[in-house]
């Protein structure tokens, strides 16, 4: 008796021992329920900080962290929009009122709006501050002679007051000044530095910063009592003004909101769909209810164990791990469809061999995640693998305890026995179908920026493009949050973060450049009580009270300058800061609980490169992080591509450990592994051709659903090899259909991470399905009793041409774009083409297998829609030449010398070619509120367009589709000034021709032989 | 900043501001004094037919702590909303011409013309917006920024309200002419004591003001 009957053979004597006591088993069950439910509730710490889904010490959990602390992320901005240039200044009574109303709400902690005070505050507190902000070398610029001849300009203007020269003699202070023109610049703010308040240029809008108290504003139902407060209070105070909420807490409303609408849309499809499942699949049984609630009972156990394991657990995690072991339900429908018929405790034995082992093998991929490091997908591993164990044991053994006996289910469609010539089409549709996935994985692209999570409506998304046109300058700076225990440690950082980026000669403004730290400012208090400062500044005293003198003012006209700065040398490095900078440095620095956060501007356009290298000195400094979607997409990329390749390859090696012990045959490793890698690869593929980019959610989906549909790949080879009929196939197509139809519902979701999982457990269920209960069985048809090298070696060809191509596949990152900001960009494309003096391309008609090269010559108006282009040989004999204005040909010429056929295979089409080629439409149609490049876009004349890269260009274009295509063509490797690209390849279908045009080699220097 | 706002403001006071007090005052006016201030406004009402102002000065500087004087005088033309011409004789000769896009100054000692765009100087967009605002009748501004009353059947003070003026200036008075048609003196008091005080003669209203005043250097 073999390894496996004795395991038959045991099992099915459990089983009737427990189908005999099975009120026995229930009690265990349920008290083990509700053991584990109390430990849960009692024991149980859950958290919601997102912060766990980073890894401990990676670039994108400190960027996360110390965004979090900063406390950015509270900020509501009010945009008060009077309608007309000039009426802010109007609406000030009301919005002082509204700003008192707005400053007594519990949630709101302050509230910016005036620009308090002004420079000339701090005439008298700057001078005998100067031996702090700066040191002594301030004084060898300074000129007593220029310092009177400028006073006695200014005495000369009407009414400027004098105060001002009396305590700035050298204009010191204009240093200050172009610090603060610094800031103005760099933070990018377009606000009116006329008025003593947020307005803009042509003061039509006020604007207000609200800072809302850490913690209090954490979910919708929070948010929205506030922001309809606020909306009231406007509405009370200013009738007729258009306000504009722009906030981060719109956004968690908004995701909040999409997500409670997307699960009710959702549960209701759901529901729907388990009425067809029950009705149309499982034929109306009642007692295929108990299926689900086997899980639901394996949840209340396992978050019972993880509340005894780990200290603190992710609350987000729980509802994924529900999800997942939501999954497990396949387990429960292969019992509930073995356990049925005649000898169902035999069939049901017989099935526990692939079950465990589907079970064990999902769940080693699901603790390989407890290697990531990261607290949350640890937890989601142990959760998830646990989960996983336990409910296949409590569905072998407690669910046929529960349902009655009846007649054993069978599909026709799922038990699909191919003969010999349906197995070969079936095989060749596969790998027809594999080899075109492996082709189009280039085109694959990853889009890791958060933003392709966020559910924020397009309303919200609109406004903010539009607040950010009028608030903000395209030549802003980079922002990096500063995080510190104390105020001094603060400055001190900043001061270090400066010299950091200072040795690539970034400019910045951040608080320590108006006040630097107190170990700064004790350094510079030095150097002005060094003797030859104290001479210094006694010499330049003395001569400017004799300029004083010779040009008839007073000489002790300067004096108090002197004074002041002297207190200052002598006073301590403690002293409080003016009042002129605690108001600007009040915008700066942020305190949230006992973490003090500084804003650091810098200077400079980053590339991705770029950004990786200063996200890696950022993070040796420990407390510093780039605030941007793109520092955040590239901090993603770094820390999530080697963790998930690690992870796969663990994942990877832990099957074959776990498997190969028992099954010892390659081949069955390979059909093991088919439906899975069938569903990655085409899904894969289809993915590329859709042109949507991969995002976090496609790919953490995708590799949990790795253990998932590895089971389809057990199931299937226990059937192919089953000696009799078994209940697999019909199992496969149960909980397959389940998925199916339950997940098609996360399909109408409009959160991108809900649709996005409902995207990836659709497809790739739907293509494991279909490849265990038809591929596997046609290739096995084919190859039984045949030398499986060939089958192995073909599989291990296609996997490793799909490890290849899709390794090669990173191309641009992806960009969000806004309607206005791609309609700019294409109109600076329209632009760079207008009327272009005529350029020369090499040109290579192929057709058949004829090849013919020439060079062209092409002018062309993008305005007007004028084309004119010959043709010549490289010896110069022209071979064709025509010309047309907006799509009429006027002028064609061929040359005599070309062969009828020719003449009318390339030639006669030559001028619509060409236009199709060398022509773009000026009117794309609308963009999209929002696009992801690439973005495609269906013109009227119904060509098909893709744009992509920075500014946009056309990368594609074609006409028709497959089976009535009519041409199509690529543009690779535009110029900067976007005038002309490198290489063009144009394909009609009609004519079978392909055209390709390449710039020419420049010429090479002509040498004279000496 | 605020420094340039100020002067920018006191450019305007000897048409605009006058202009603007006929309606500012029944506007601010507190109720025992609301009578005297609409007849004030009344007196006023020849200003408005002023478009342009040419006149010489005599500015008097006093700085209190160091118990000195300077006295300066020259002329000063303006056109309304367009430009303004401040020109001292003595004890330097130096002219500036402030306009909505750019401020130039020359003076004799260094011989060199000065100029700065509108771009550097952000208080001069606030001159001519706070000039046309004052002229188009909107006077609700001028009510926001200082409180007035009237000090006699000539006089008016001004105190600022706003803390970016206070900071200069505690209060401003302002002589007119019998004629109420022009200012005949201004007196400045500063915040730490000093004054400065401008009177002006040879007032003449509406008459042309030949373009070669308008040249720097000046010919």
């Amino acid at each position: 008796m073999d390894a496996t009957a004795k395991i038959t053979r045991w099992l099915t004597g459990a089983l009737c021992l427990v189908l005999r006591r099975r009120r026995a088993a229930w009690a265990a069950v349920l008290v083990l329920v509700g053991v584990m439910a109390v430990t849960a509730l009692r024991v149980g710490t859950f958290s919601n900080d997102l912060g766990h889904m980073f890894p401990a010490d990676s670039l994108s959990g400190n960027l996360y962290r110390l965004m979090t602390r900063s406390g950015l992320g509270d900020l509501i901005q009010l945009e008060l929009a009077s309608g007309q240039a000039g009426g802010a200044p109007a609406m000030l009574p009301a919005v002082d009122r509204l700003v008192a109303e707005l400053s007594g709400m519990p949630s709101i902690s302050s509230v910016d709006f005036r620009l308090t005070g002004g420079i000339a505050d701090s005439w008298s507190e700057l001078a005998p501050a100067w031996p702090l902000l700066t040191d002594a070398s301030i004084l060898a610029t300074a000129d007593p002679a220029q310092a009177v001849q400028k006073l006695r300009q200014a005495l000369m203007l009407p009414a400027a007051p004098l105060a001002a020269w009396r305590h700035d003699p050298f204009g010191w202070q204009g240093r200050l000044l172009g610090e603060l023109q610094d800031f103005h610049r760099l933070s990018g703010m377009k606000i009116s530095l006329q008025h003593p308040y947020m307005t803009d240029a042509d003061a039509s809008r006020l604007l207000l910063t609200l800072q809302c108290r850490p913690g209090e504003l954490a979910t919708a139902a929070q948010i929205a009592p506030l922001l309809a407060t606020i909306r009231q209070a406007v509405a009370r105070e200013l009738p007729g003004v258009t306000l504009t909420i722009i906030s981060p807490l719109k956004h968690v409303l908004d995701n909040e909101r999409a997500v409670r609408r997307d699960i009710l849309q959702v549960s209701l499809l759901s529901l729907l769909a388990l009425l067809i499942l029950f009705l149309l699949l499982y034929r109306g049984a009642y007692d295929a209810v108990w299926i689900p609630v086997i899980p639901f009972a394996t949840t209340v156990i396992v978050t019972g164990l993880m509340a005894v394991i780990f200290d603190e657990f992710c609350l987000f995690i729980l509802g994924i791990c529900g999800s997942i072991a939501g999954l497990a339900v396949d387990q429960g429908i292969h019992v509930y469809a073995a356990y049925s018929g005649r000898w169902r405790v035999r069939a049901l034995a017989r099935i526990w061999p692939p079950l465990l082992l589907s079970a064990a093998t999902s769940a080693l991929v699901f603790f390989m995640f407890a290697l990531t490091g990261i607290r949350a997908y640890s937890q989601l591993g142990i959760f998830a693998g646990c989960a996983l164990l336990v409910n296949v044991v409590l569905s072998f053994f407690i669910l046929p305890t529960l349902l009655p006996q009846r007649p054993r289910l069978q599909f026709a469609c799922a038990s699909f026995q191919p003969g010999k010539k349906t197995a070969w089409l079936i095989v060749c549709a596969w790998l027809l179908g594999s080899a075109a996935a492996v082709s189009v994985l280039p085109r694959i692209r990853f889009d890791f920026n958060l933003s392709a999570l966020d559910g924020a409506s397009a309303e919200t998304r609109l406004s903010e493009e539009e607040f950010q046109r009028r608030w903000r300058r395209d030549d802003a700076g980079n922002l990096i949050v500063v995080s510190a225990n104390d105020r001094d440690e603060l400055l001190q950082s900043c001061e270090a973060l400066e010299r950091l980026l200072g040795a690539s000669g970034t400019r910045c403004f951040h608080p320590a450049r108006l006040w630097p730290s107190r170990q700064t400012r004790e350094a510079h208090r030095q150097t002005w009580r060094q003797p030859e400062a104290t001479a210094a500044l006694r010499r330049l005293e003395d001569e400017l009270a004799r300029e004083c003198q010779r040009t008839g003012l007073p000489p002790a006209f300067f004096t108090a300058f002197f004074d002041s700065l002297r207190q200052g040398i002598a006073g301590d490095a403690e002293r409080p800061e003016p009042a002129f900078f605690r108001d600007v440095t009040a915008r700066l620095i942020r305190e949230r609980g006992h973490t003090l956060s500084a804003m650091f501007f810098f200077a400079g356009a980053l590339n991705d490169g770029e950004l990786a290298a200063l996200l890696e000195k950022l993070d040796g400094l420990g407390n510093c992080a780039l605030l941007s979607n793109d520092a955040f997409r590239v901090a993603t990329g770094r820390d999530f591509r080697p963790l998930a390749s690690r992870v796969l390859l663990w994942v990877a090696l832990g099957l074959l450990l776990l498997l190969l012990p028992v099954y010892r045959s390659p081949a069955k490793l390979l059909i093991i592994i088919l439906p899975g890698f069938t569903a990655a690869l085409w899904f894969a593929g289809l993915v590329a051709i859709s042109g949507r980019p991969v995002n976090i959610a496609t790919c953490f989906g995708m590799i949990m659903l790795i253990g998932l549909v590895i089971d389809y790949g057990i199931f299937a080879l226990h059937h192919v090899t089953a000696r009799d009929a078994s209940t697999i196939p019909t199992a496969i197509f149960l909980s397959a259909g389940t998925t199916l139809l339950t997940s098609a519902a996360l399909l109408v979701a409009r959160h991108p991470i809900l649709f996005h999982t409902g995207l990836v457990l659709f497809g790739q269920i739907l293509l494991a399905a279909l490849t265990a209960l038809y591929v596997v069985p046609a290739l096995v048809r084919l190859w039984r009793g045949r030398r499986g090298g060939l089958f192995v070696a073909a599989l291990g060809l296609l996997w490793l041409a799909a490890g290849c191509r899709i390794t090669s596949g990173q191309g641009e990152a992806p960009r969000q774009l806004t309607a206005a900001a791609a309609a700019g960009e294409w109109q600076a494309f329209q632009q760079a083409q207008g009327d272009e003096p005529a350029q020369m391309l090499t040109m290579k008609v192929d057709i058949l297998w004829y090849s013919f090269p020439m060079l062209l010559v092409v002018q062309r108006d993008a305005t007007s829609q004028r084309l004119q282009a010959t043709g010549m040989l490289p010896t110069g004999a022209v071979v064709f030449a025509v010309s047309g204005e907006g799509g009429r040909q006027s002028q064609h010429h061929v040359a005599a010398v070309v062969p009828a056929i020719a003449r009318k295979r390339i030639f006669a089409g030559i001028y619509d070619d060409l236009c199709n080629i060398f022509l773009t439409s000026s009117q794309p149609g609308p963009f999209p509120a929002v696009a992801s490049t690439p973005i495609r876009q269906r013109l009227p004349s119904g060509i098909v367009q893709t744009l992509d890269g920075s500014p946009l260009r056309p990368v594609h274009k074609k006409l028709g589709t497959f089976p009535r295509r009519q041409w199509v063509v690529h543009y690779a490797d535009w110029d900067d000034d976007l005038k002309s690209c490198r290489r063009i390849v144009y394909k009609n279908y009609r004519t079978r021709c392909t055209f390709t045009f390449q710039r020419p080699a420049p010429p090479e220097k002509e040498t004279l032989a000496p | 900043m605020h420094y340039m706002r100020i002067i920018a403001l006191l450019l305007l006071c000897p048409l605009s501001l006058l202009r603007a007090a006929d309606t500012a005052v029944a506007a601010t006016a507190a109720p025992p004094t609301l009578a005297t201030l609409a007849e004030f406004a009344a007196w006023l009402r020849p200003l408005a037919a002023v478009r342009s102002v040419q006149a010489e000065y005599r500015q008097t500087r006093l700085l209190r702590s160091l118990n000195f004087s300077l006295s300066i005088h020259g002329h000063m033309a303006q056109e309304q909303g367009r430009r303004l011409l401040w020109a001292t004789t003595s004890p330097m000769r130096s002219t500036c011409i402030f306009s909505e896009d750019s401020f130039q100054q020359w003076d004799a000692e260094t011989g060199k013309v000065t100029s700065l765009s509108a771009a550097d100087m952000p208080w001069l967009k606030v001159l001519f917006n706070c000039q046309k605002q004052w002229l188009s009748g909107d006077l609700d501004a001028l009510a926001t920024d200082f409180s007035i009353e009237p000090l006699d059947d000539h006089t008016l003070r001004l105190t600022p309200r706003r803390q970016e003026f206070q900071l200069f200036f505690t209060q401003i008075e302002m002589r007119f002419r019998p004629s109420y048609d022009a200012i005949a003196r201004l007196v400045f008091s500063e915040k730490n004591g000093d004054s400065m005080q401008m009177d002006f003669f040879n007032i003449r209203n509406n008459e042309p003001i030949p373009e070669q005043l308008w040249m720097l250097p000046p010919k």
